[in-house]
């Protein structure tokens, strides 16, 4: 099983020598003795009683145990010769190898077998020269290697300590070839990268600081505003409560309006029937005055007419004038003779001139009669067209009245329309005046914190000034 | 007419003289006593065909033709149409004679108005001449006009000179 494991390669030794002789002597200690303990063993089967009492031979005990002792006191001489030559053979090699080893171990980096590959532990003893001689040459590499990289991180560490207490990312960490070039490389990338963000974190820290100090004088404008807001609002509220009690004070008077309005409504209607009243009146005087006139110019058609007859008349005393005038010219050329008739004459001739006179005075009186008609018929003409006249202006006064009376309703609807919306507005004025108590408490709350937010962004001003000036610190590419 | 009245009611009031004067184209005359006179108001007129240019026309009286002298008339008129003109007829039948008057007939109060000699003082009128031919004398009556002057005429000279004018 470990033969290929036991036959090192690179001993130089001739193979199997010392393994043969260590494999040939273990095959005689064990397979001696067992060949000698199988003979025994079965010897002893032979002279079992069984056996022996059905014919076959008896072979005494005694013979088959010293036949054993003998076989195995001639494998175990055997096995002391083979012992004491592989002893020869490896334990001073062994002895040689391990005061190597205890030497080495000791720190004597020179000790070594000594040993030829003539066998496997001697092979064993030169690989291990060989290997402690490799050893040896790859610690003294590994050494000075390593004090190269302890001379790279001493650098590095420098470098890294300047970046620190100098803060300028601009240092570059020295590059070797050995493995802490990589690191060195890593660390310059990583102050190129911290570099780089500290630049964005510088120009952000400067966006930070404009942008706070913009909310800032945002803010003081807010609260500003915010406060003059609030001035506003009060003024507001003032007005709001000025304006509700104006409009209680309008909706108080649109009600007194609608009474108002309501008593012109009824008075009007009364003042439509009076008018109406009127008109009736002034259509019953028409009536009767035209009935007057017709009796008047009735009444002037009877003068006319005695006006006739005392033209008539007049016309006989006129001839019977004449006449007289005839028969006293007549009677005056008679002479004496006609002294009497002239005097007859005479008289009738008065005569004729007093009916003359008379109806001279009657047709006087006639055309005064007839005057005084056409006066009164003219006065009555005109007293009908003024009745008419006031029976239009009656009408129209009445149409005015009913529109009166209907735009004296439309007003009164109209004013309890307006005196219910100034009571709605009212009502309205007050939620107004109401919610504008509350918005104002709700400006001096956002002043306040406005206020507030003010003071942070304060502190944050301050605190973007102080984070600008601790990335300010480090001196980056540039900048 | 309101003259007339007034002349004919004072003239009523008063006692009557036998006198009487009427007015002709705005001329007193105090008409002639002892004449038969009558007076028309309206008296139709028939017009004369080439008659004289005083000549108005012919009125009917009682079955007798008179001719009508109208002193006012200024022209022939030439016309057939019918009037009716106040006339004074002067005389009786076929000897009177008839003239176109203002008015009716006045008696007068003064018996025997004051006489004057005839073409003295003949008034300013449409037929002066004529007039002076037919007056006699001027006399004055007296009515209730103060101081009115009537003037005596002869009615026939008067009416020859009128018709031949």
């Amino acid at each position: 099983m470990g033969d290929t494991e036991l036959a090192p390669a690179t001993t130089g030794a001739r193979p199997d020598v010392t393994l043969a002789r260590l494999r040939r002597s273990l095959w005689v200690a064990v397979l001696l003795p067992a060949a000698l303990l199988f003979c025994a063993a079965g010897v002893a089967y032979l002279a079992l009683p069984g056996r022996l009492g059905e014919g076959g031979a008896y072979v005494p005990l005694g013979y088959v145990l010293a036949g054993a002792m003998l076989a195995l006191a001639v494998a175990v001489a055997l096995a002391a010769s083979l012992a004491a030559r592989t002893t020869s053979d490896v334990a001073l090699p062994l002895q040689r190898i391990r005061a190597t080893l205890d030497a080495l171990r000791e720190g004597d980096l020179g000790a070594r077998t000594g040993l030829e590959p003539v066998d496997e532990v001697r092979a064993l003893g030169h690989a291990l020269d060989g290997l402690v001689e490799e050893r040896v040459s790859a610690l003294e590499w590994a050494a000075r290697e390593n004090e190269e990289l302890n001379d790279s991180v001493i650098e590095i560490m420098q470098a890294v300590g300047t970046i620190a207490t100098r803060k300028d990312l601009t240092i570059r960490v020295p590059v070797t070839e050995n493995v802490t070039g990589a690191i060195a490389d890593a660390l310059n990338l990583l102050t190129d990268e911290t570099c780089r963000v500290l630049l964005n974190v510088r120009g952000v820290s400067e966006d930070v600081a404009q942008a706070t100090m913009a909310v800032k004088s945002q803010s003081e404008s807010a609260t500003r505003a915010a406060a003059r807001e609030q001035q506003e609002v009060g003024h507001a509220a003032h007005e709001l409560a000025a304006a509700a009690a104006a409009l209680n004070a309008i909706a108080d008077r649109a009600r007194a309006c609608d009474d108002a309005a309501e008593r012109a409504v009824e008075a009007s209607g009364e003042a439509m029937r009076t008018v109406a009243s009127t008109v009736r009146g002034v259509e019953q005087s028409r009536t009767l005055i035209r009935e007057t006139e017709k009796r008047i110019k009735r009444l002037g058609e009877r003068s006319q007419e005695i006006g006739q007859v005392v033209g008539i008349i007049h016309g006989i005393a006129e001839r019977t004038g004449i006449l007289a005038l005839n028969a006293s010219m007549q009677a005056a050329a008679a002479g004496e003779a006609g002294r009497n008739f002239a005097v007859v004459g005479d008289e009738v001739r008065r005569l004729s001139e007093s009916a003359r006179e008379a109806t001279a005075q009657i047709g006087r009186l006639v055309a005064a009669i007839q005057g005084e008609t056409s006066d009164t018929v003219r006065a009555i003409n005109q007293a009908i067209a003024q009745v008419v006249e006031i029976s239009r202006l009656a009408e129209e006064a009445g149409a005015g009245m009913r529109r009166t009376h209907d735009d004296t309703e439309a007003l009164a609807a109209d004013v309890r329309d307006i005196a219910r919306t100034s009571s709605e507005q009212a009502r309205v004025g007050a939620a107004l005046f109401e919610r504008a108590r509350i918005i104002q408490e709700a400006s001096g709350e956002t002043e306040r914190q406005l206020s507030l937010q003010a003071s942070e962004t304060a502190r944050l001003v301050d605190c973007a000034k102080s984070l600008l000036d601790q990335v300010s610190v480090f001196r980056v590419s540039g900048r | 007419m309101v003259d007339a009245d007034q002349q004919s009611t004072s003239a009523a009031q008063s006692p009557a003289t036998g006198a009487f004067g009427v007015r002709v184209g705005g001329v007193r005359l105090l008409l002639p006593q002892g004449e038969s006179l009558e007076y028309f108001a309206a008296a139709t007129v028939y017009p004369l065909p080439l008659a004289g240019r005083r000549v108005r026309g012919m009125i009917q009286v009682r079955g007798h033709p008179v001719v009508v002298v109208d002193p006012g008339a200024d022209a022939a008129r030439g016309d057939a149409t019918l009037v009716r003109l106040p006339v004074l007829v002067i005389g009786q039948g076929s000897e009177a004679g008839a003239i176109r008057v203002d008015g009716a007939p006045e008696p007068l109060q003064a018996a025997e108005p004051a006489g004057a000699s005839a073409g003295a003082g003949v008034p300013e009128c449409g037929f002066r001449q004529s007039l002076h031919d037919g007056m006699v004398a001027r006399g004055a009556g007296r009515t209730d006009e103060a101081a009115a002057m009537w003037w005596r005429f002869e009615p026939r000279r008067l009416f020859e000179a009128l018709a031949g004018e």
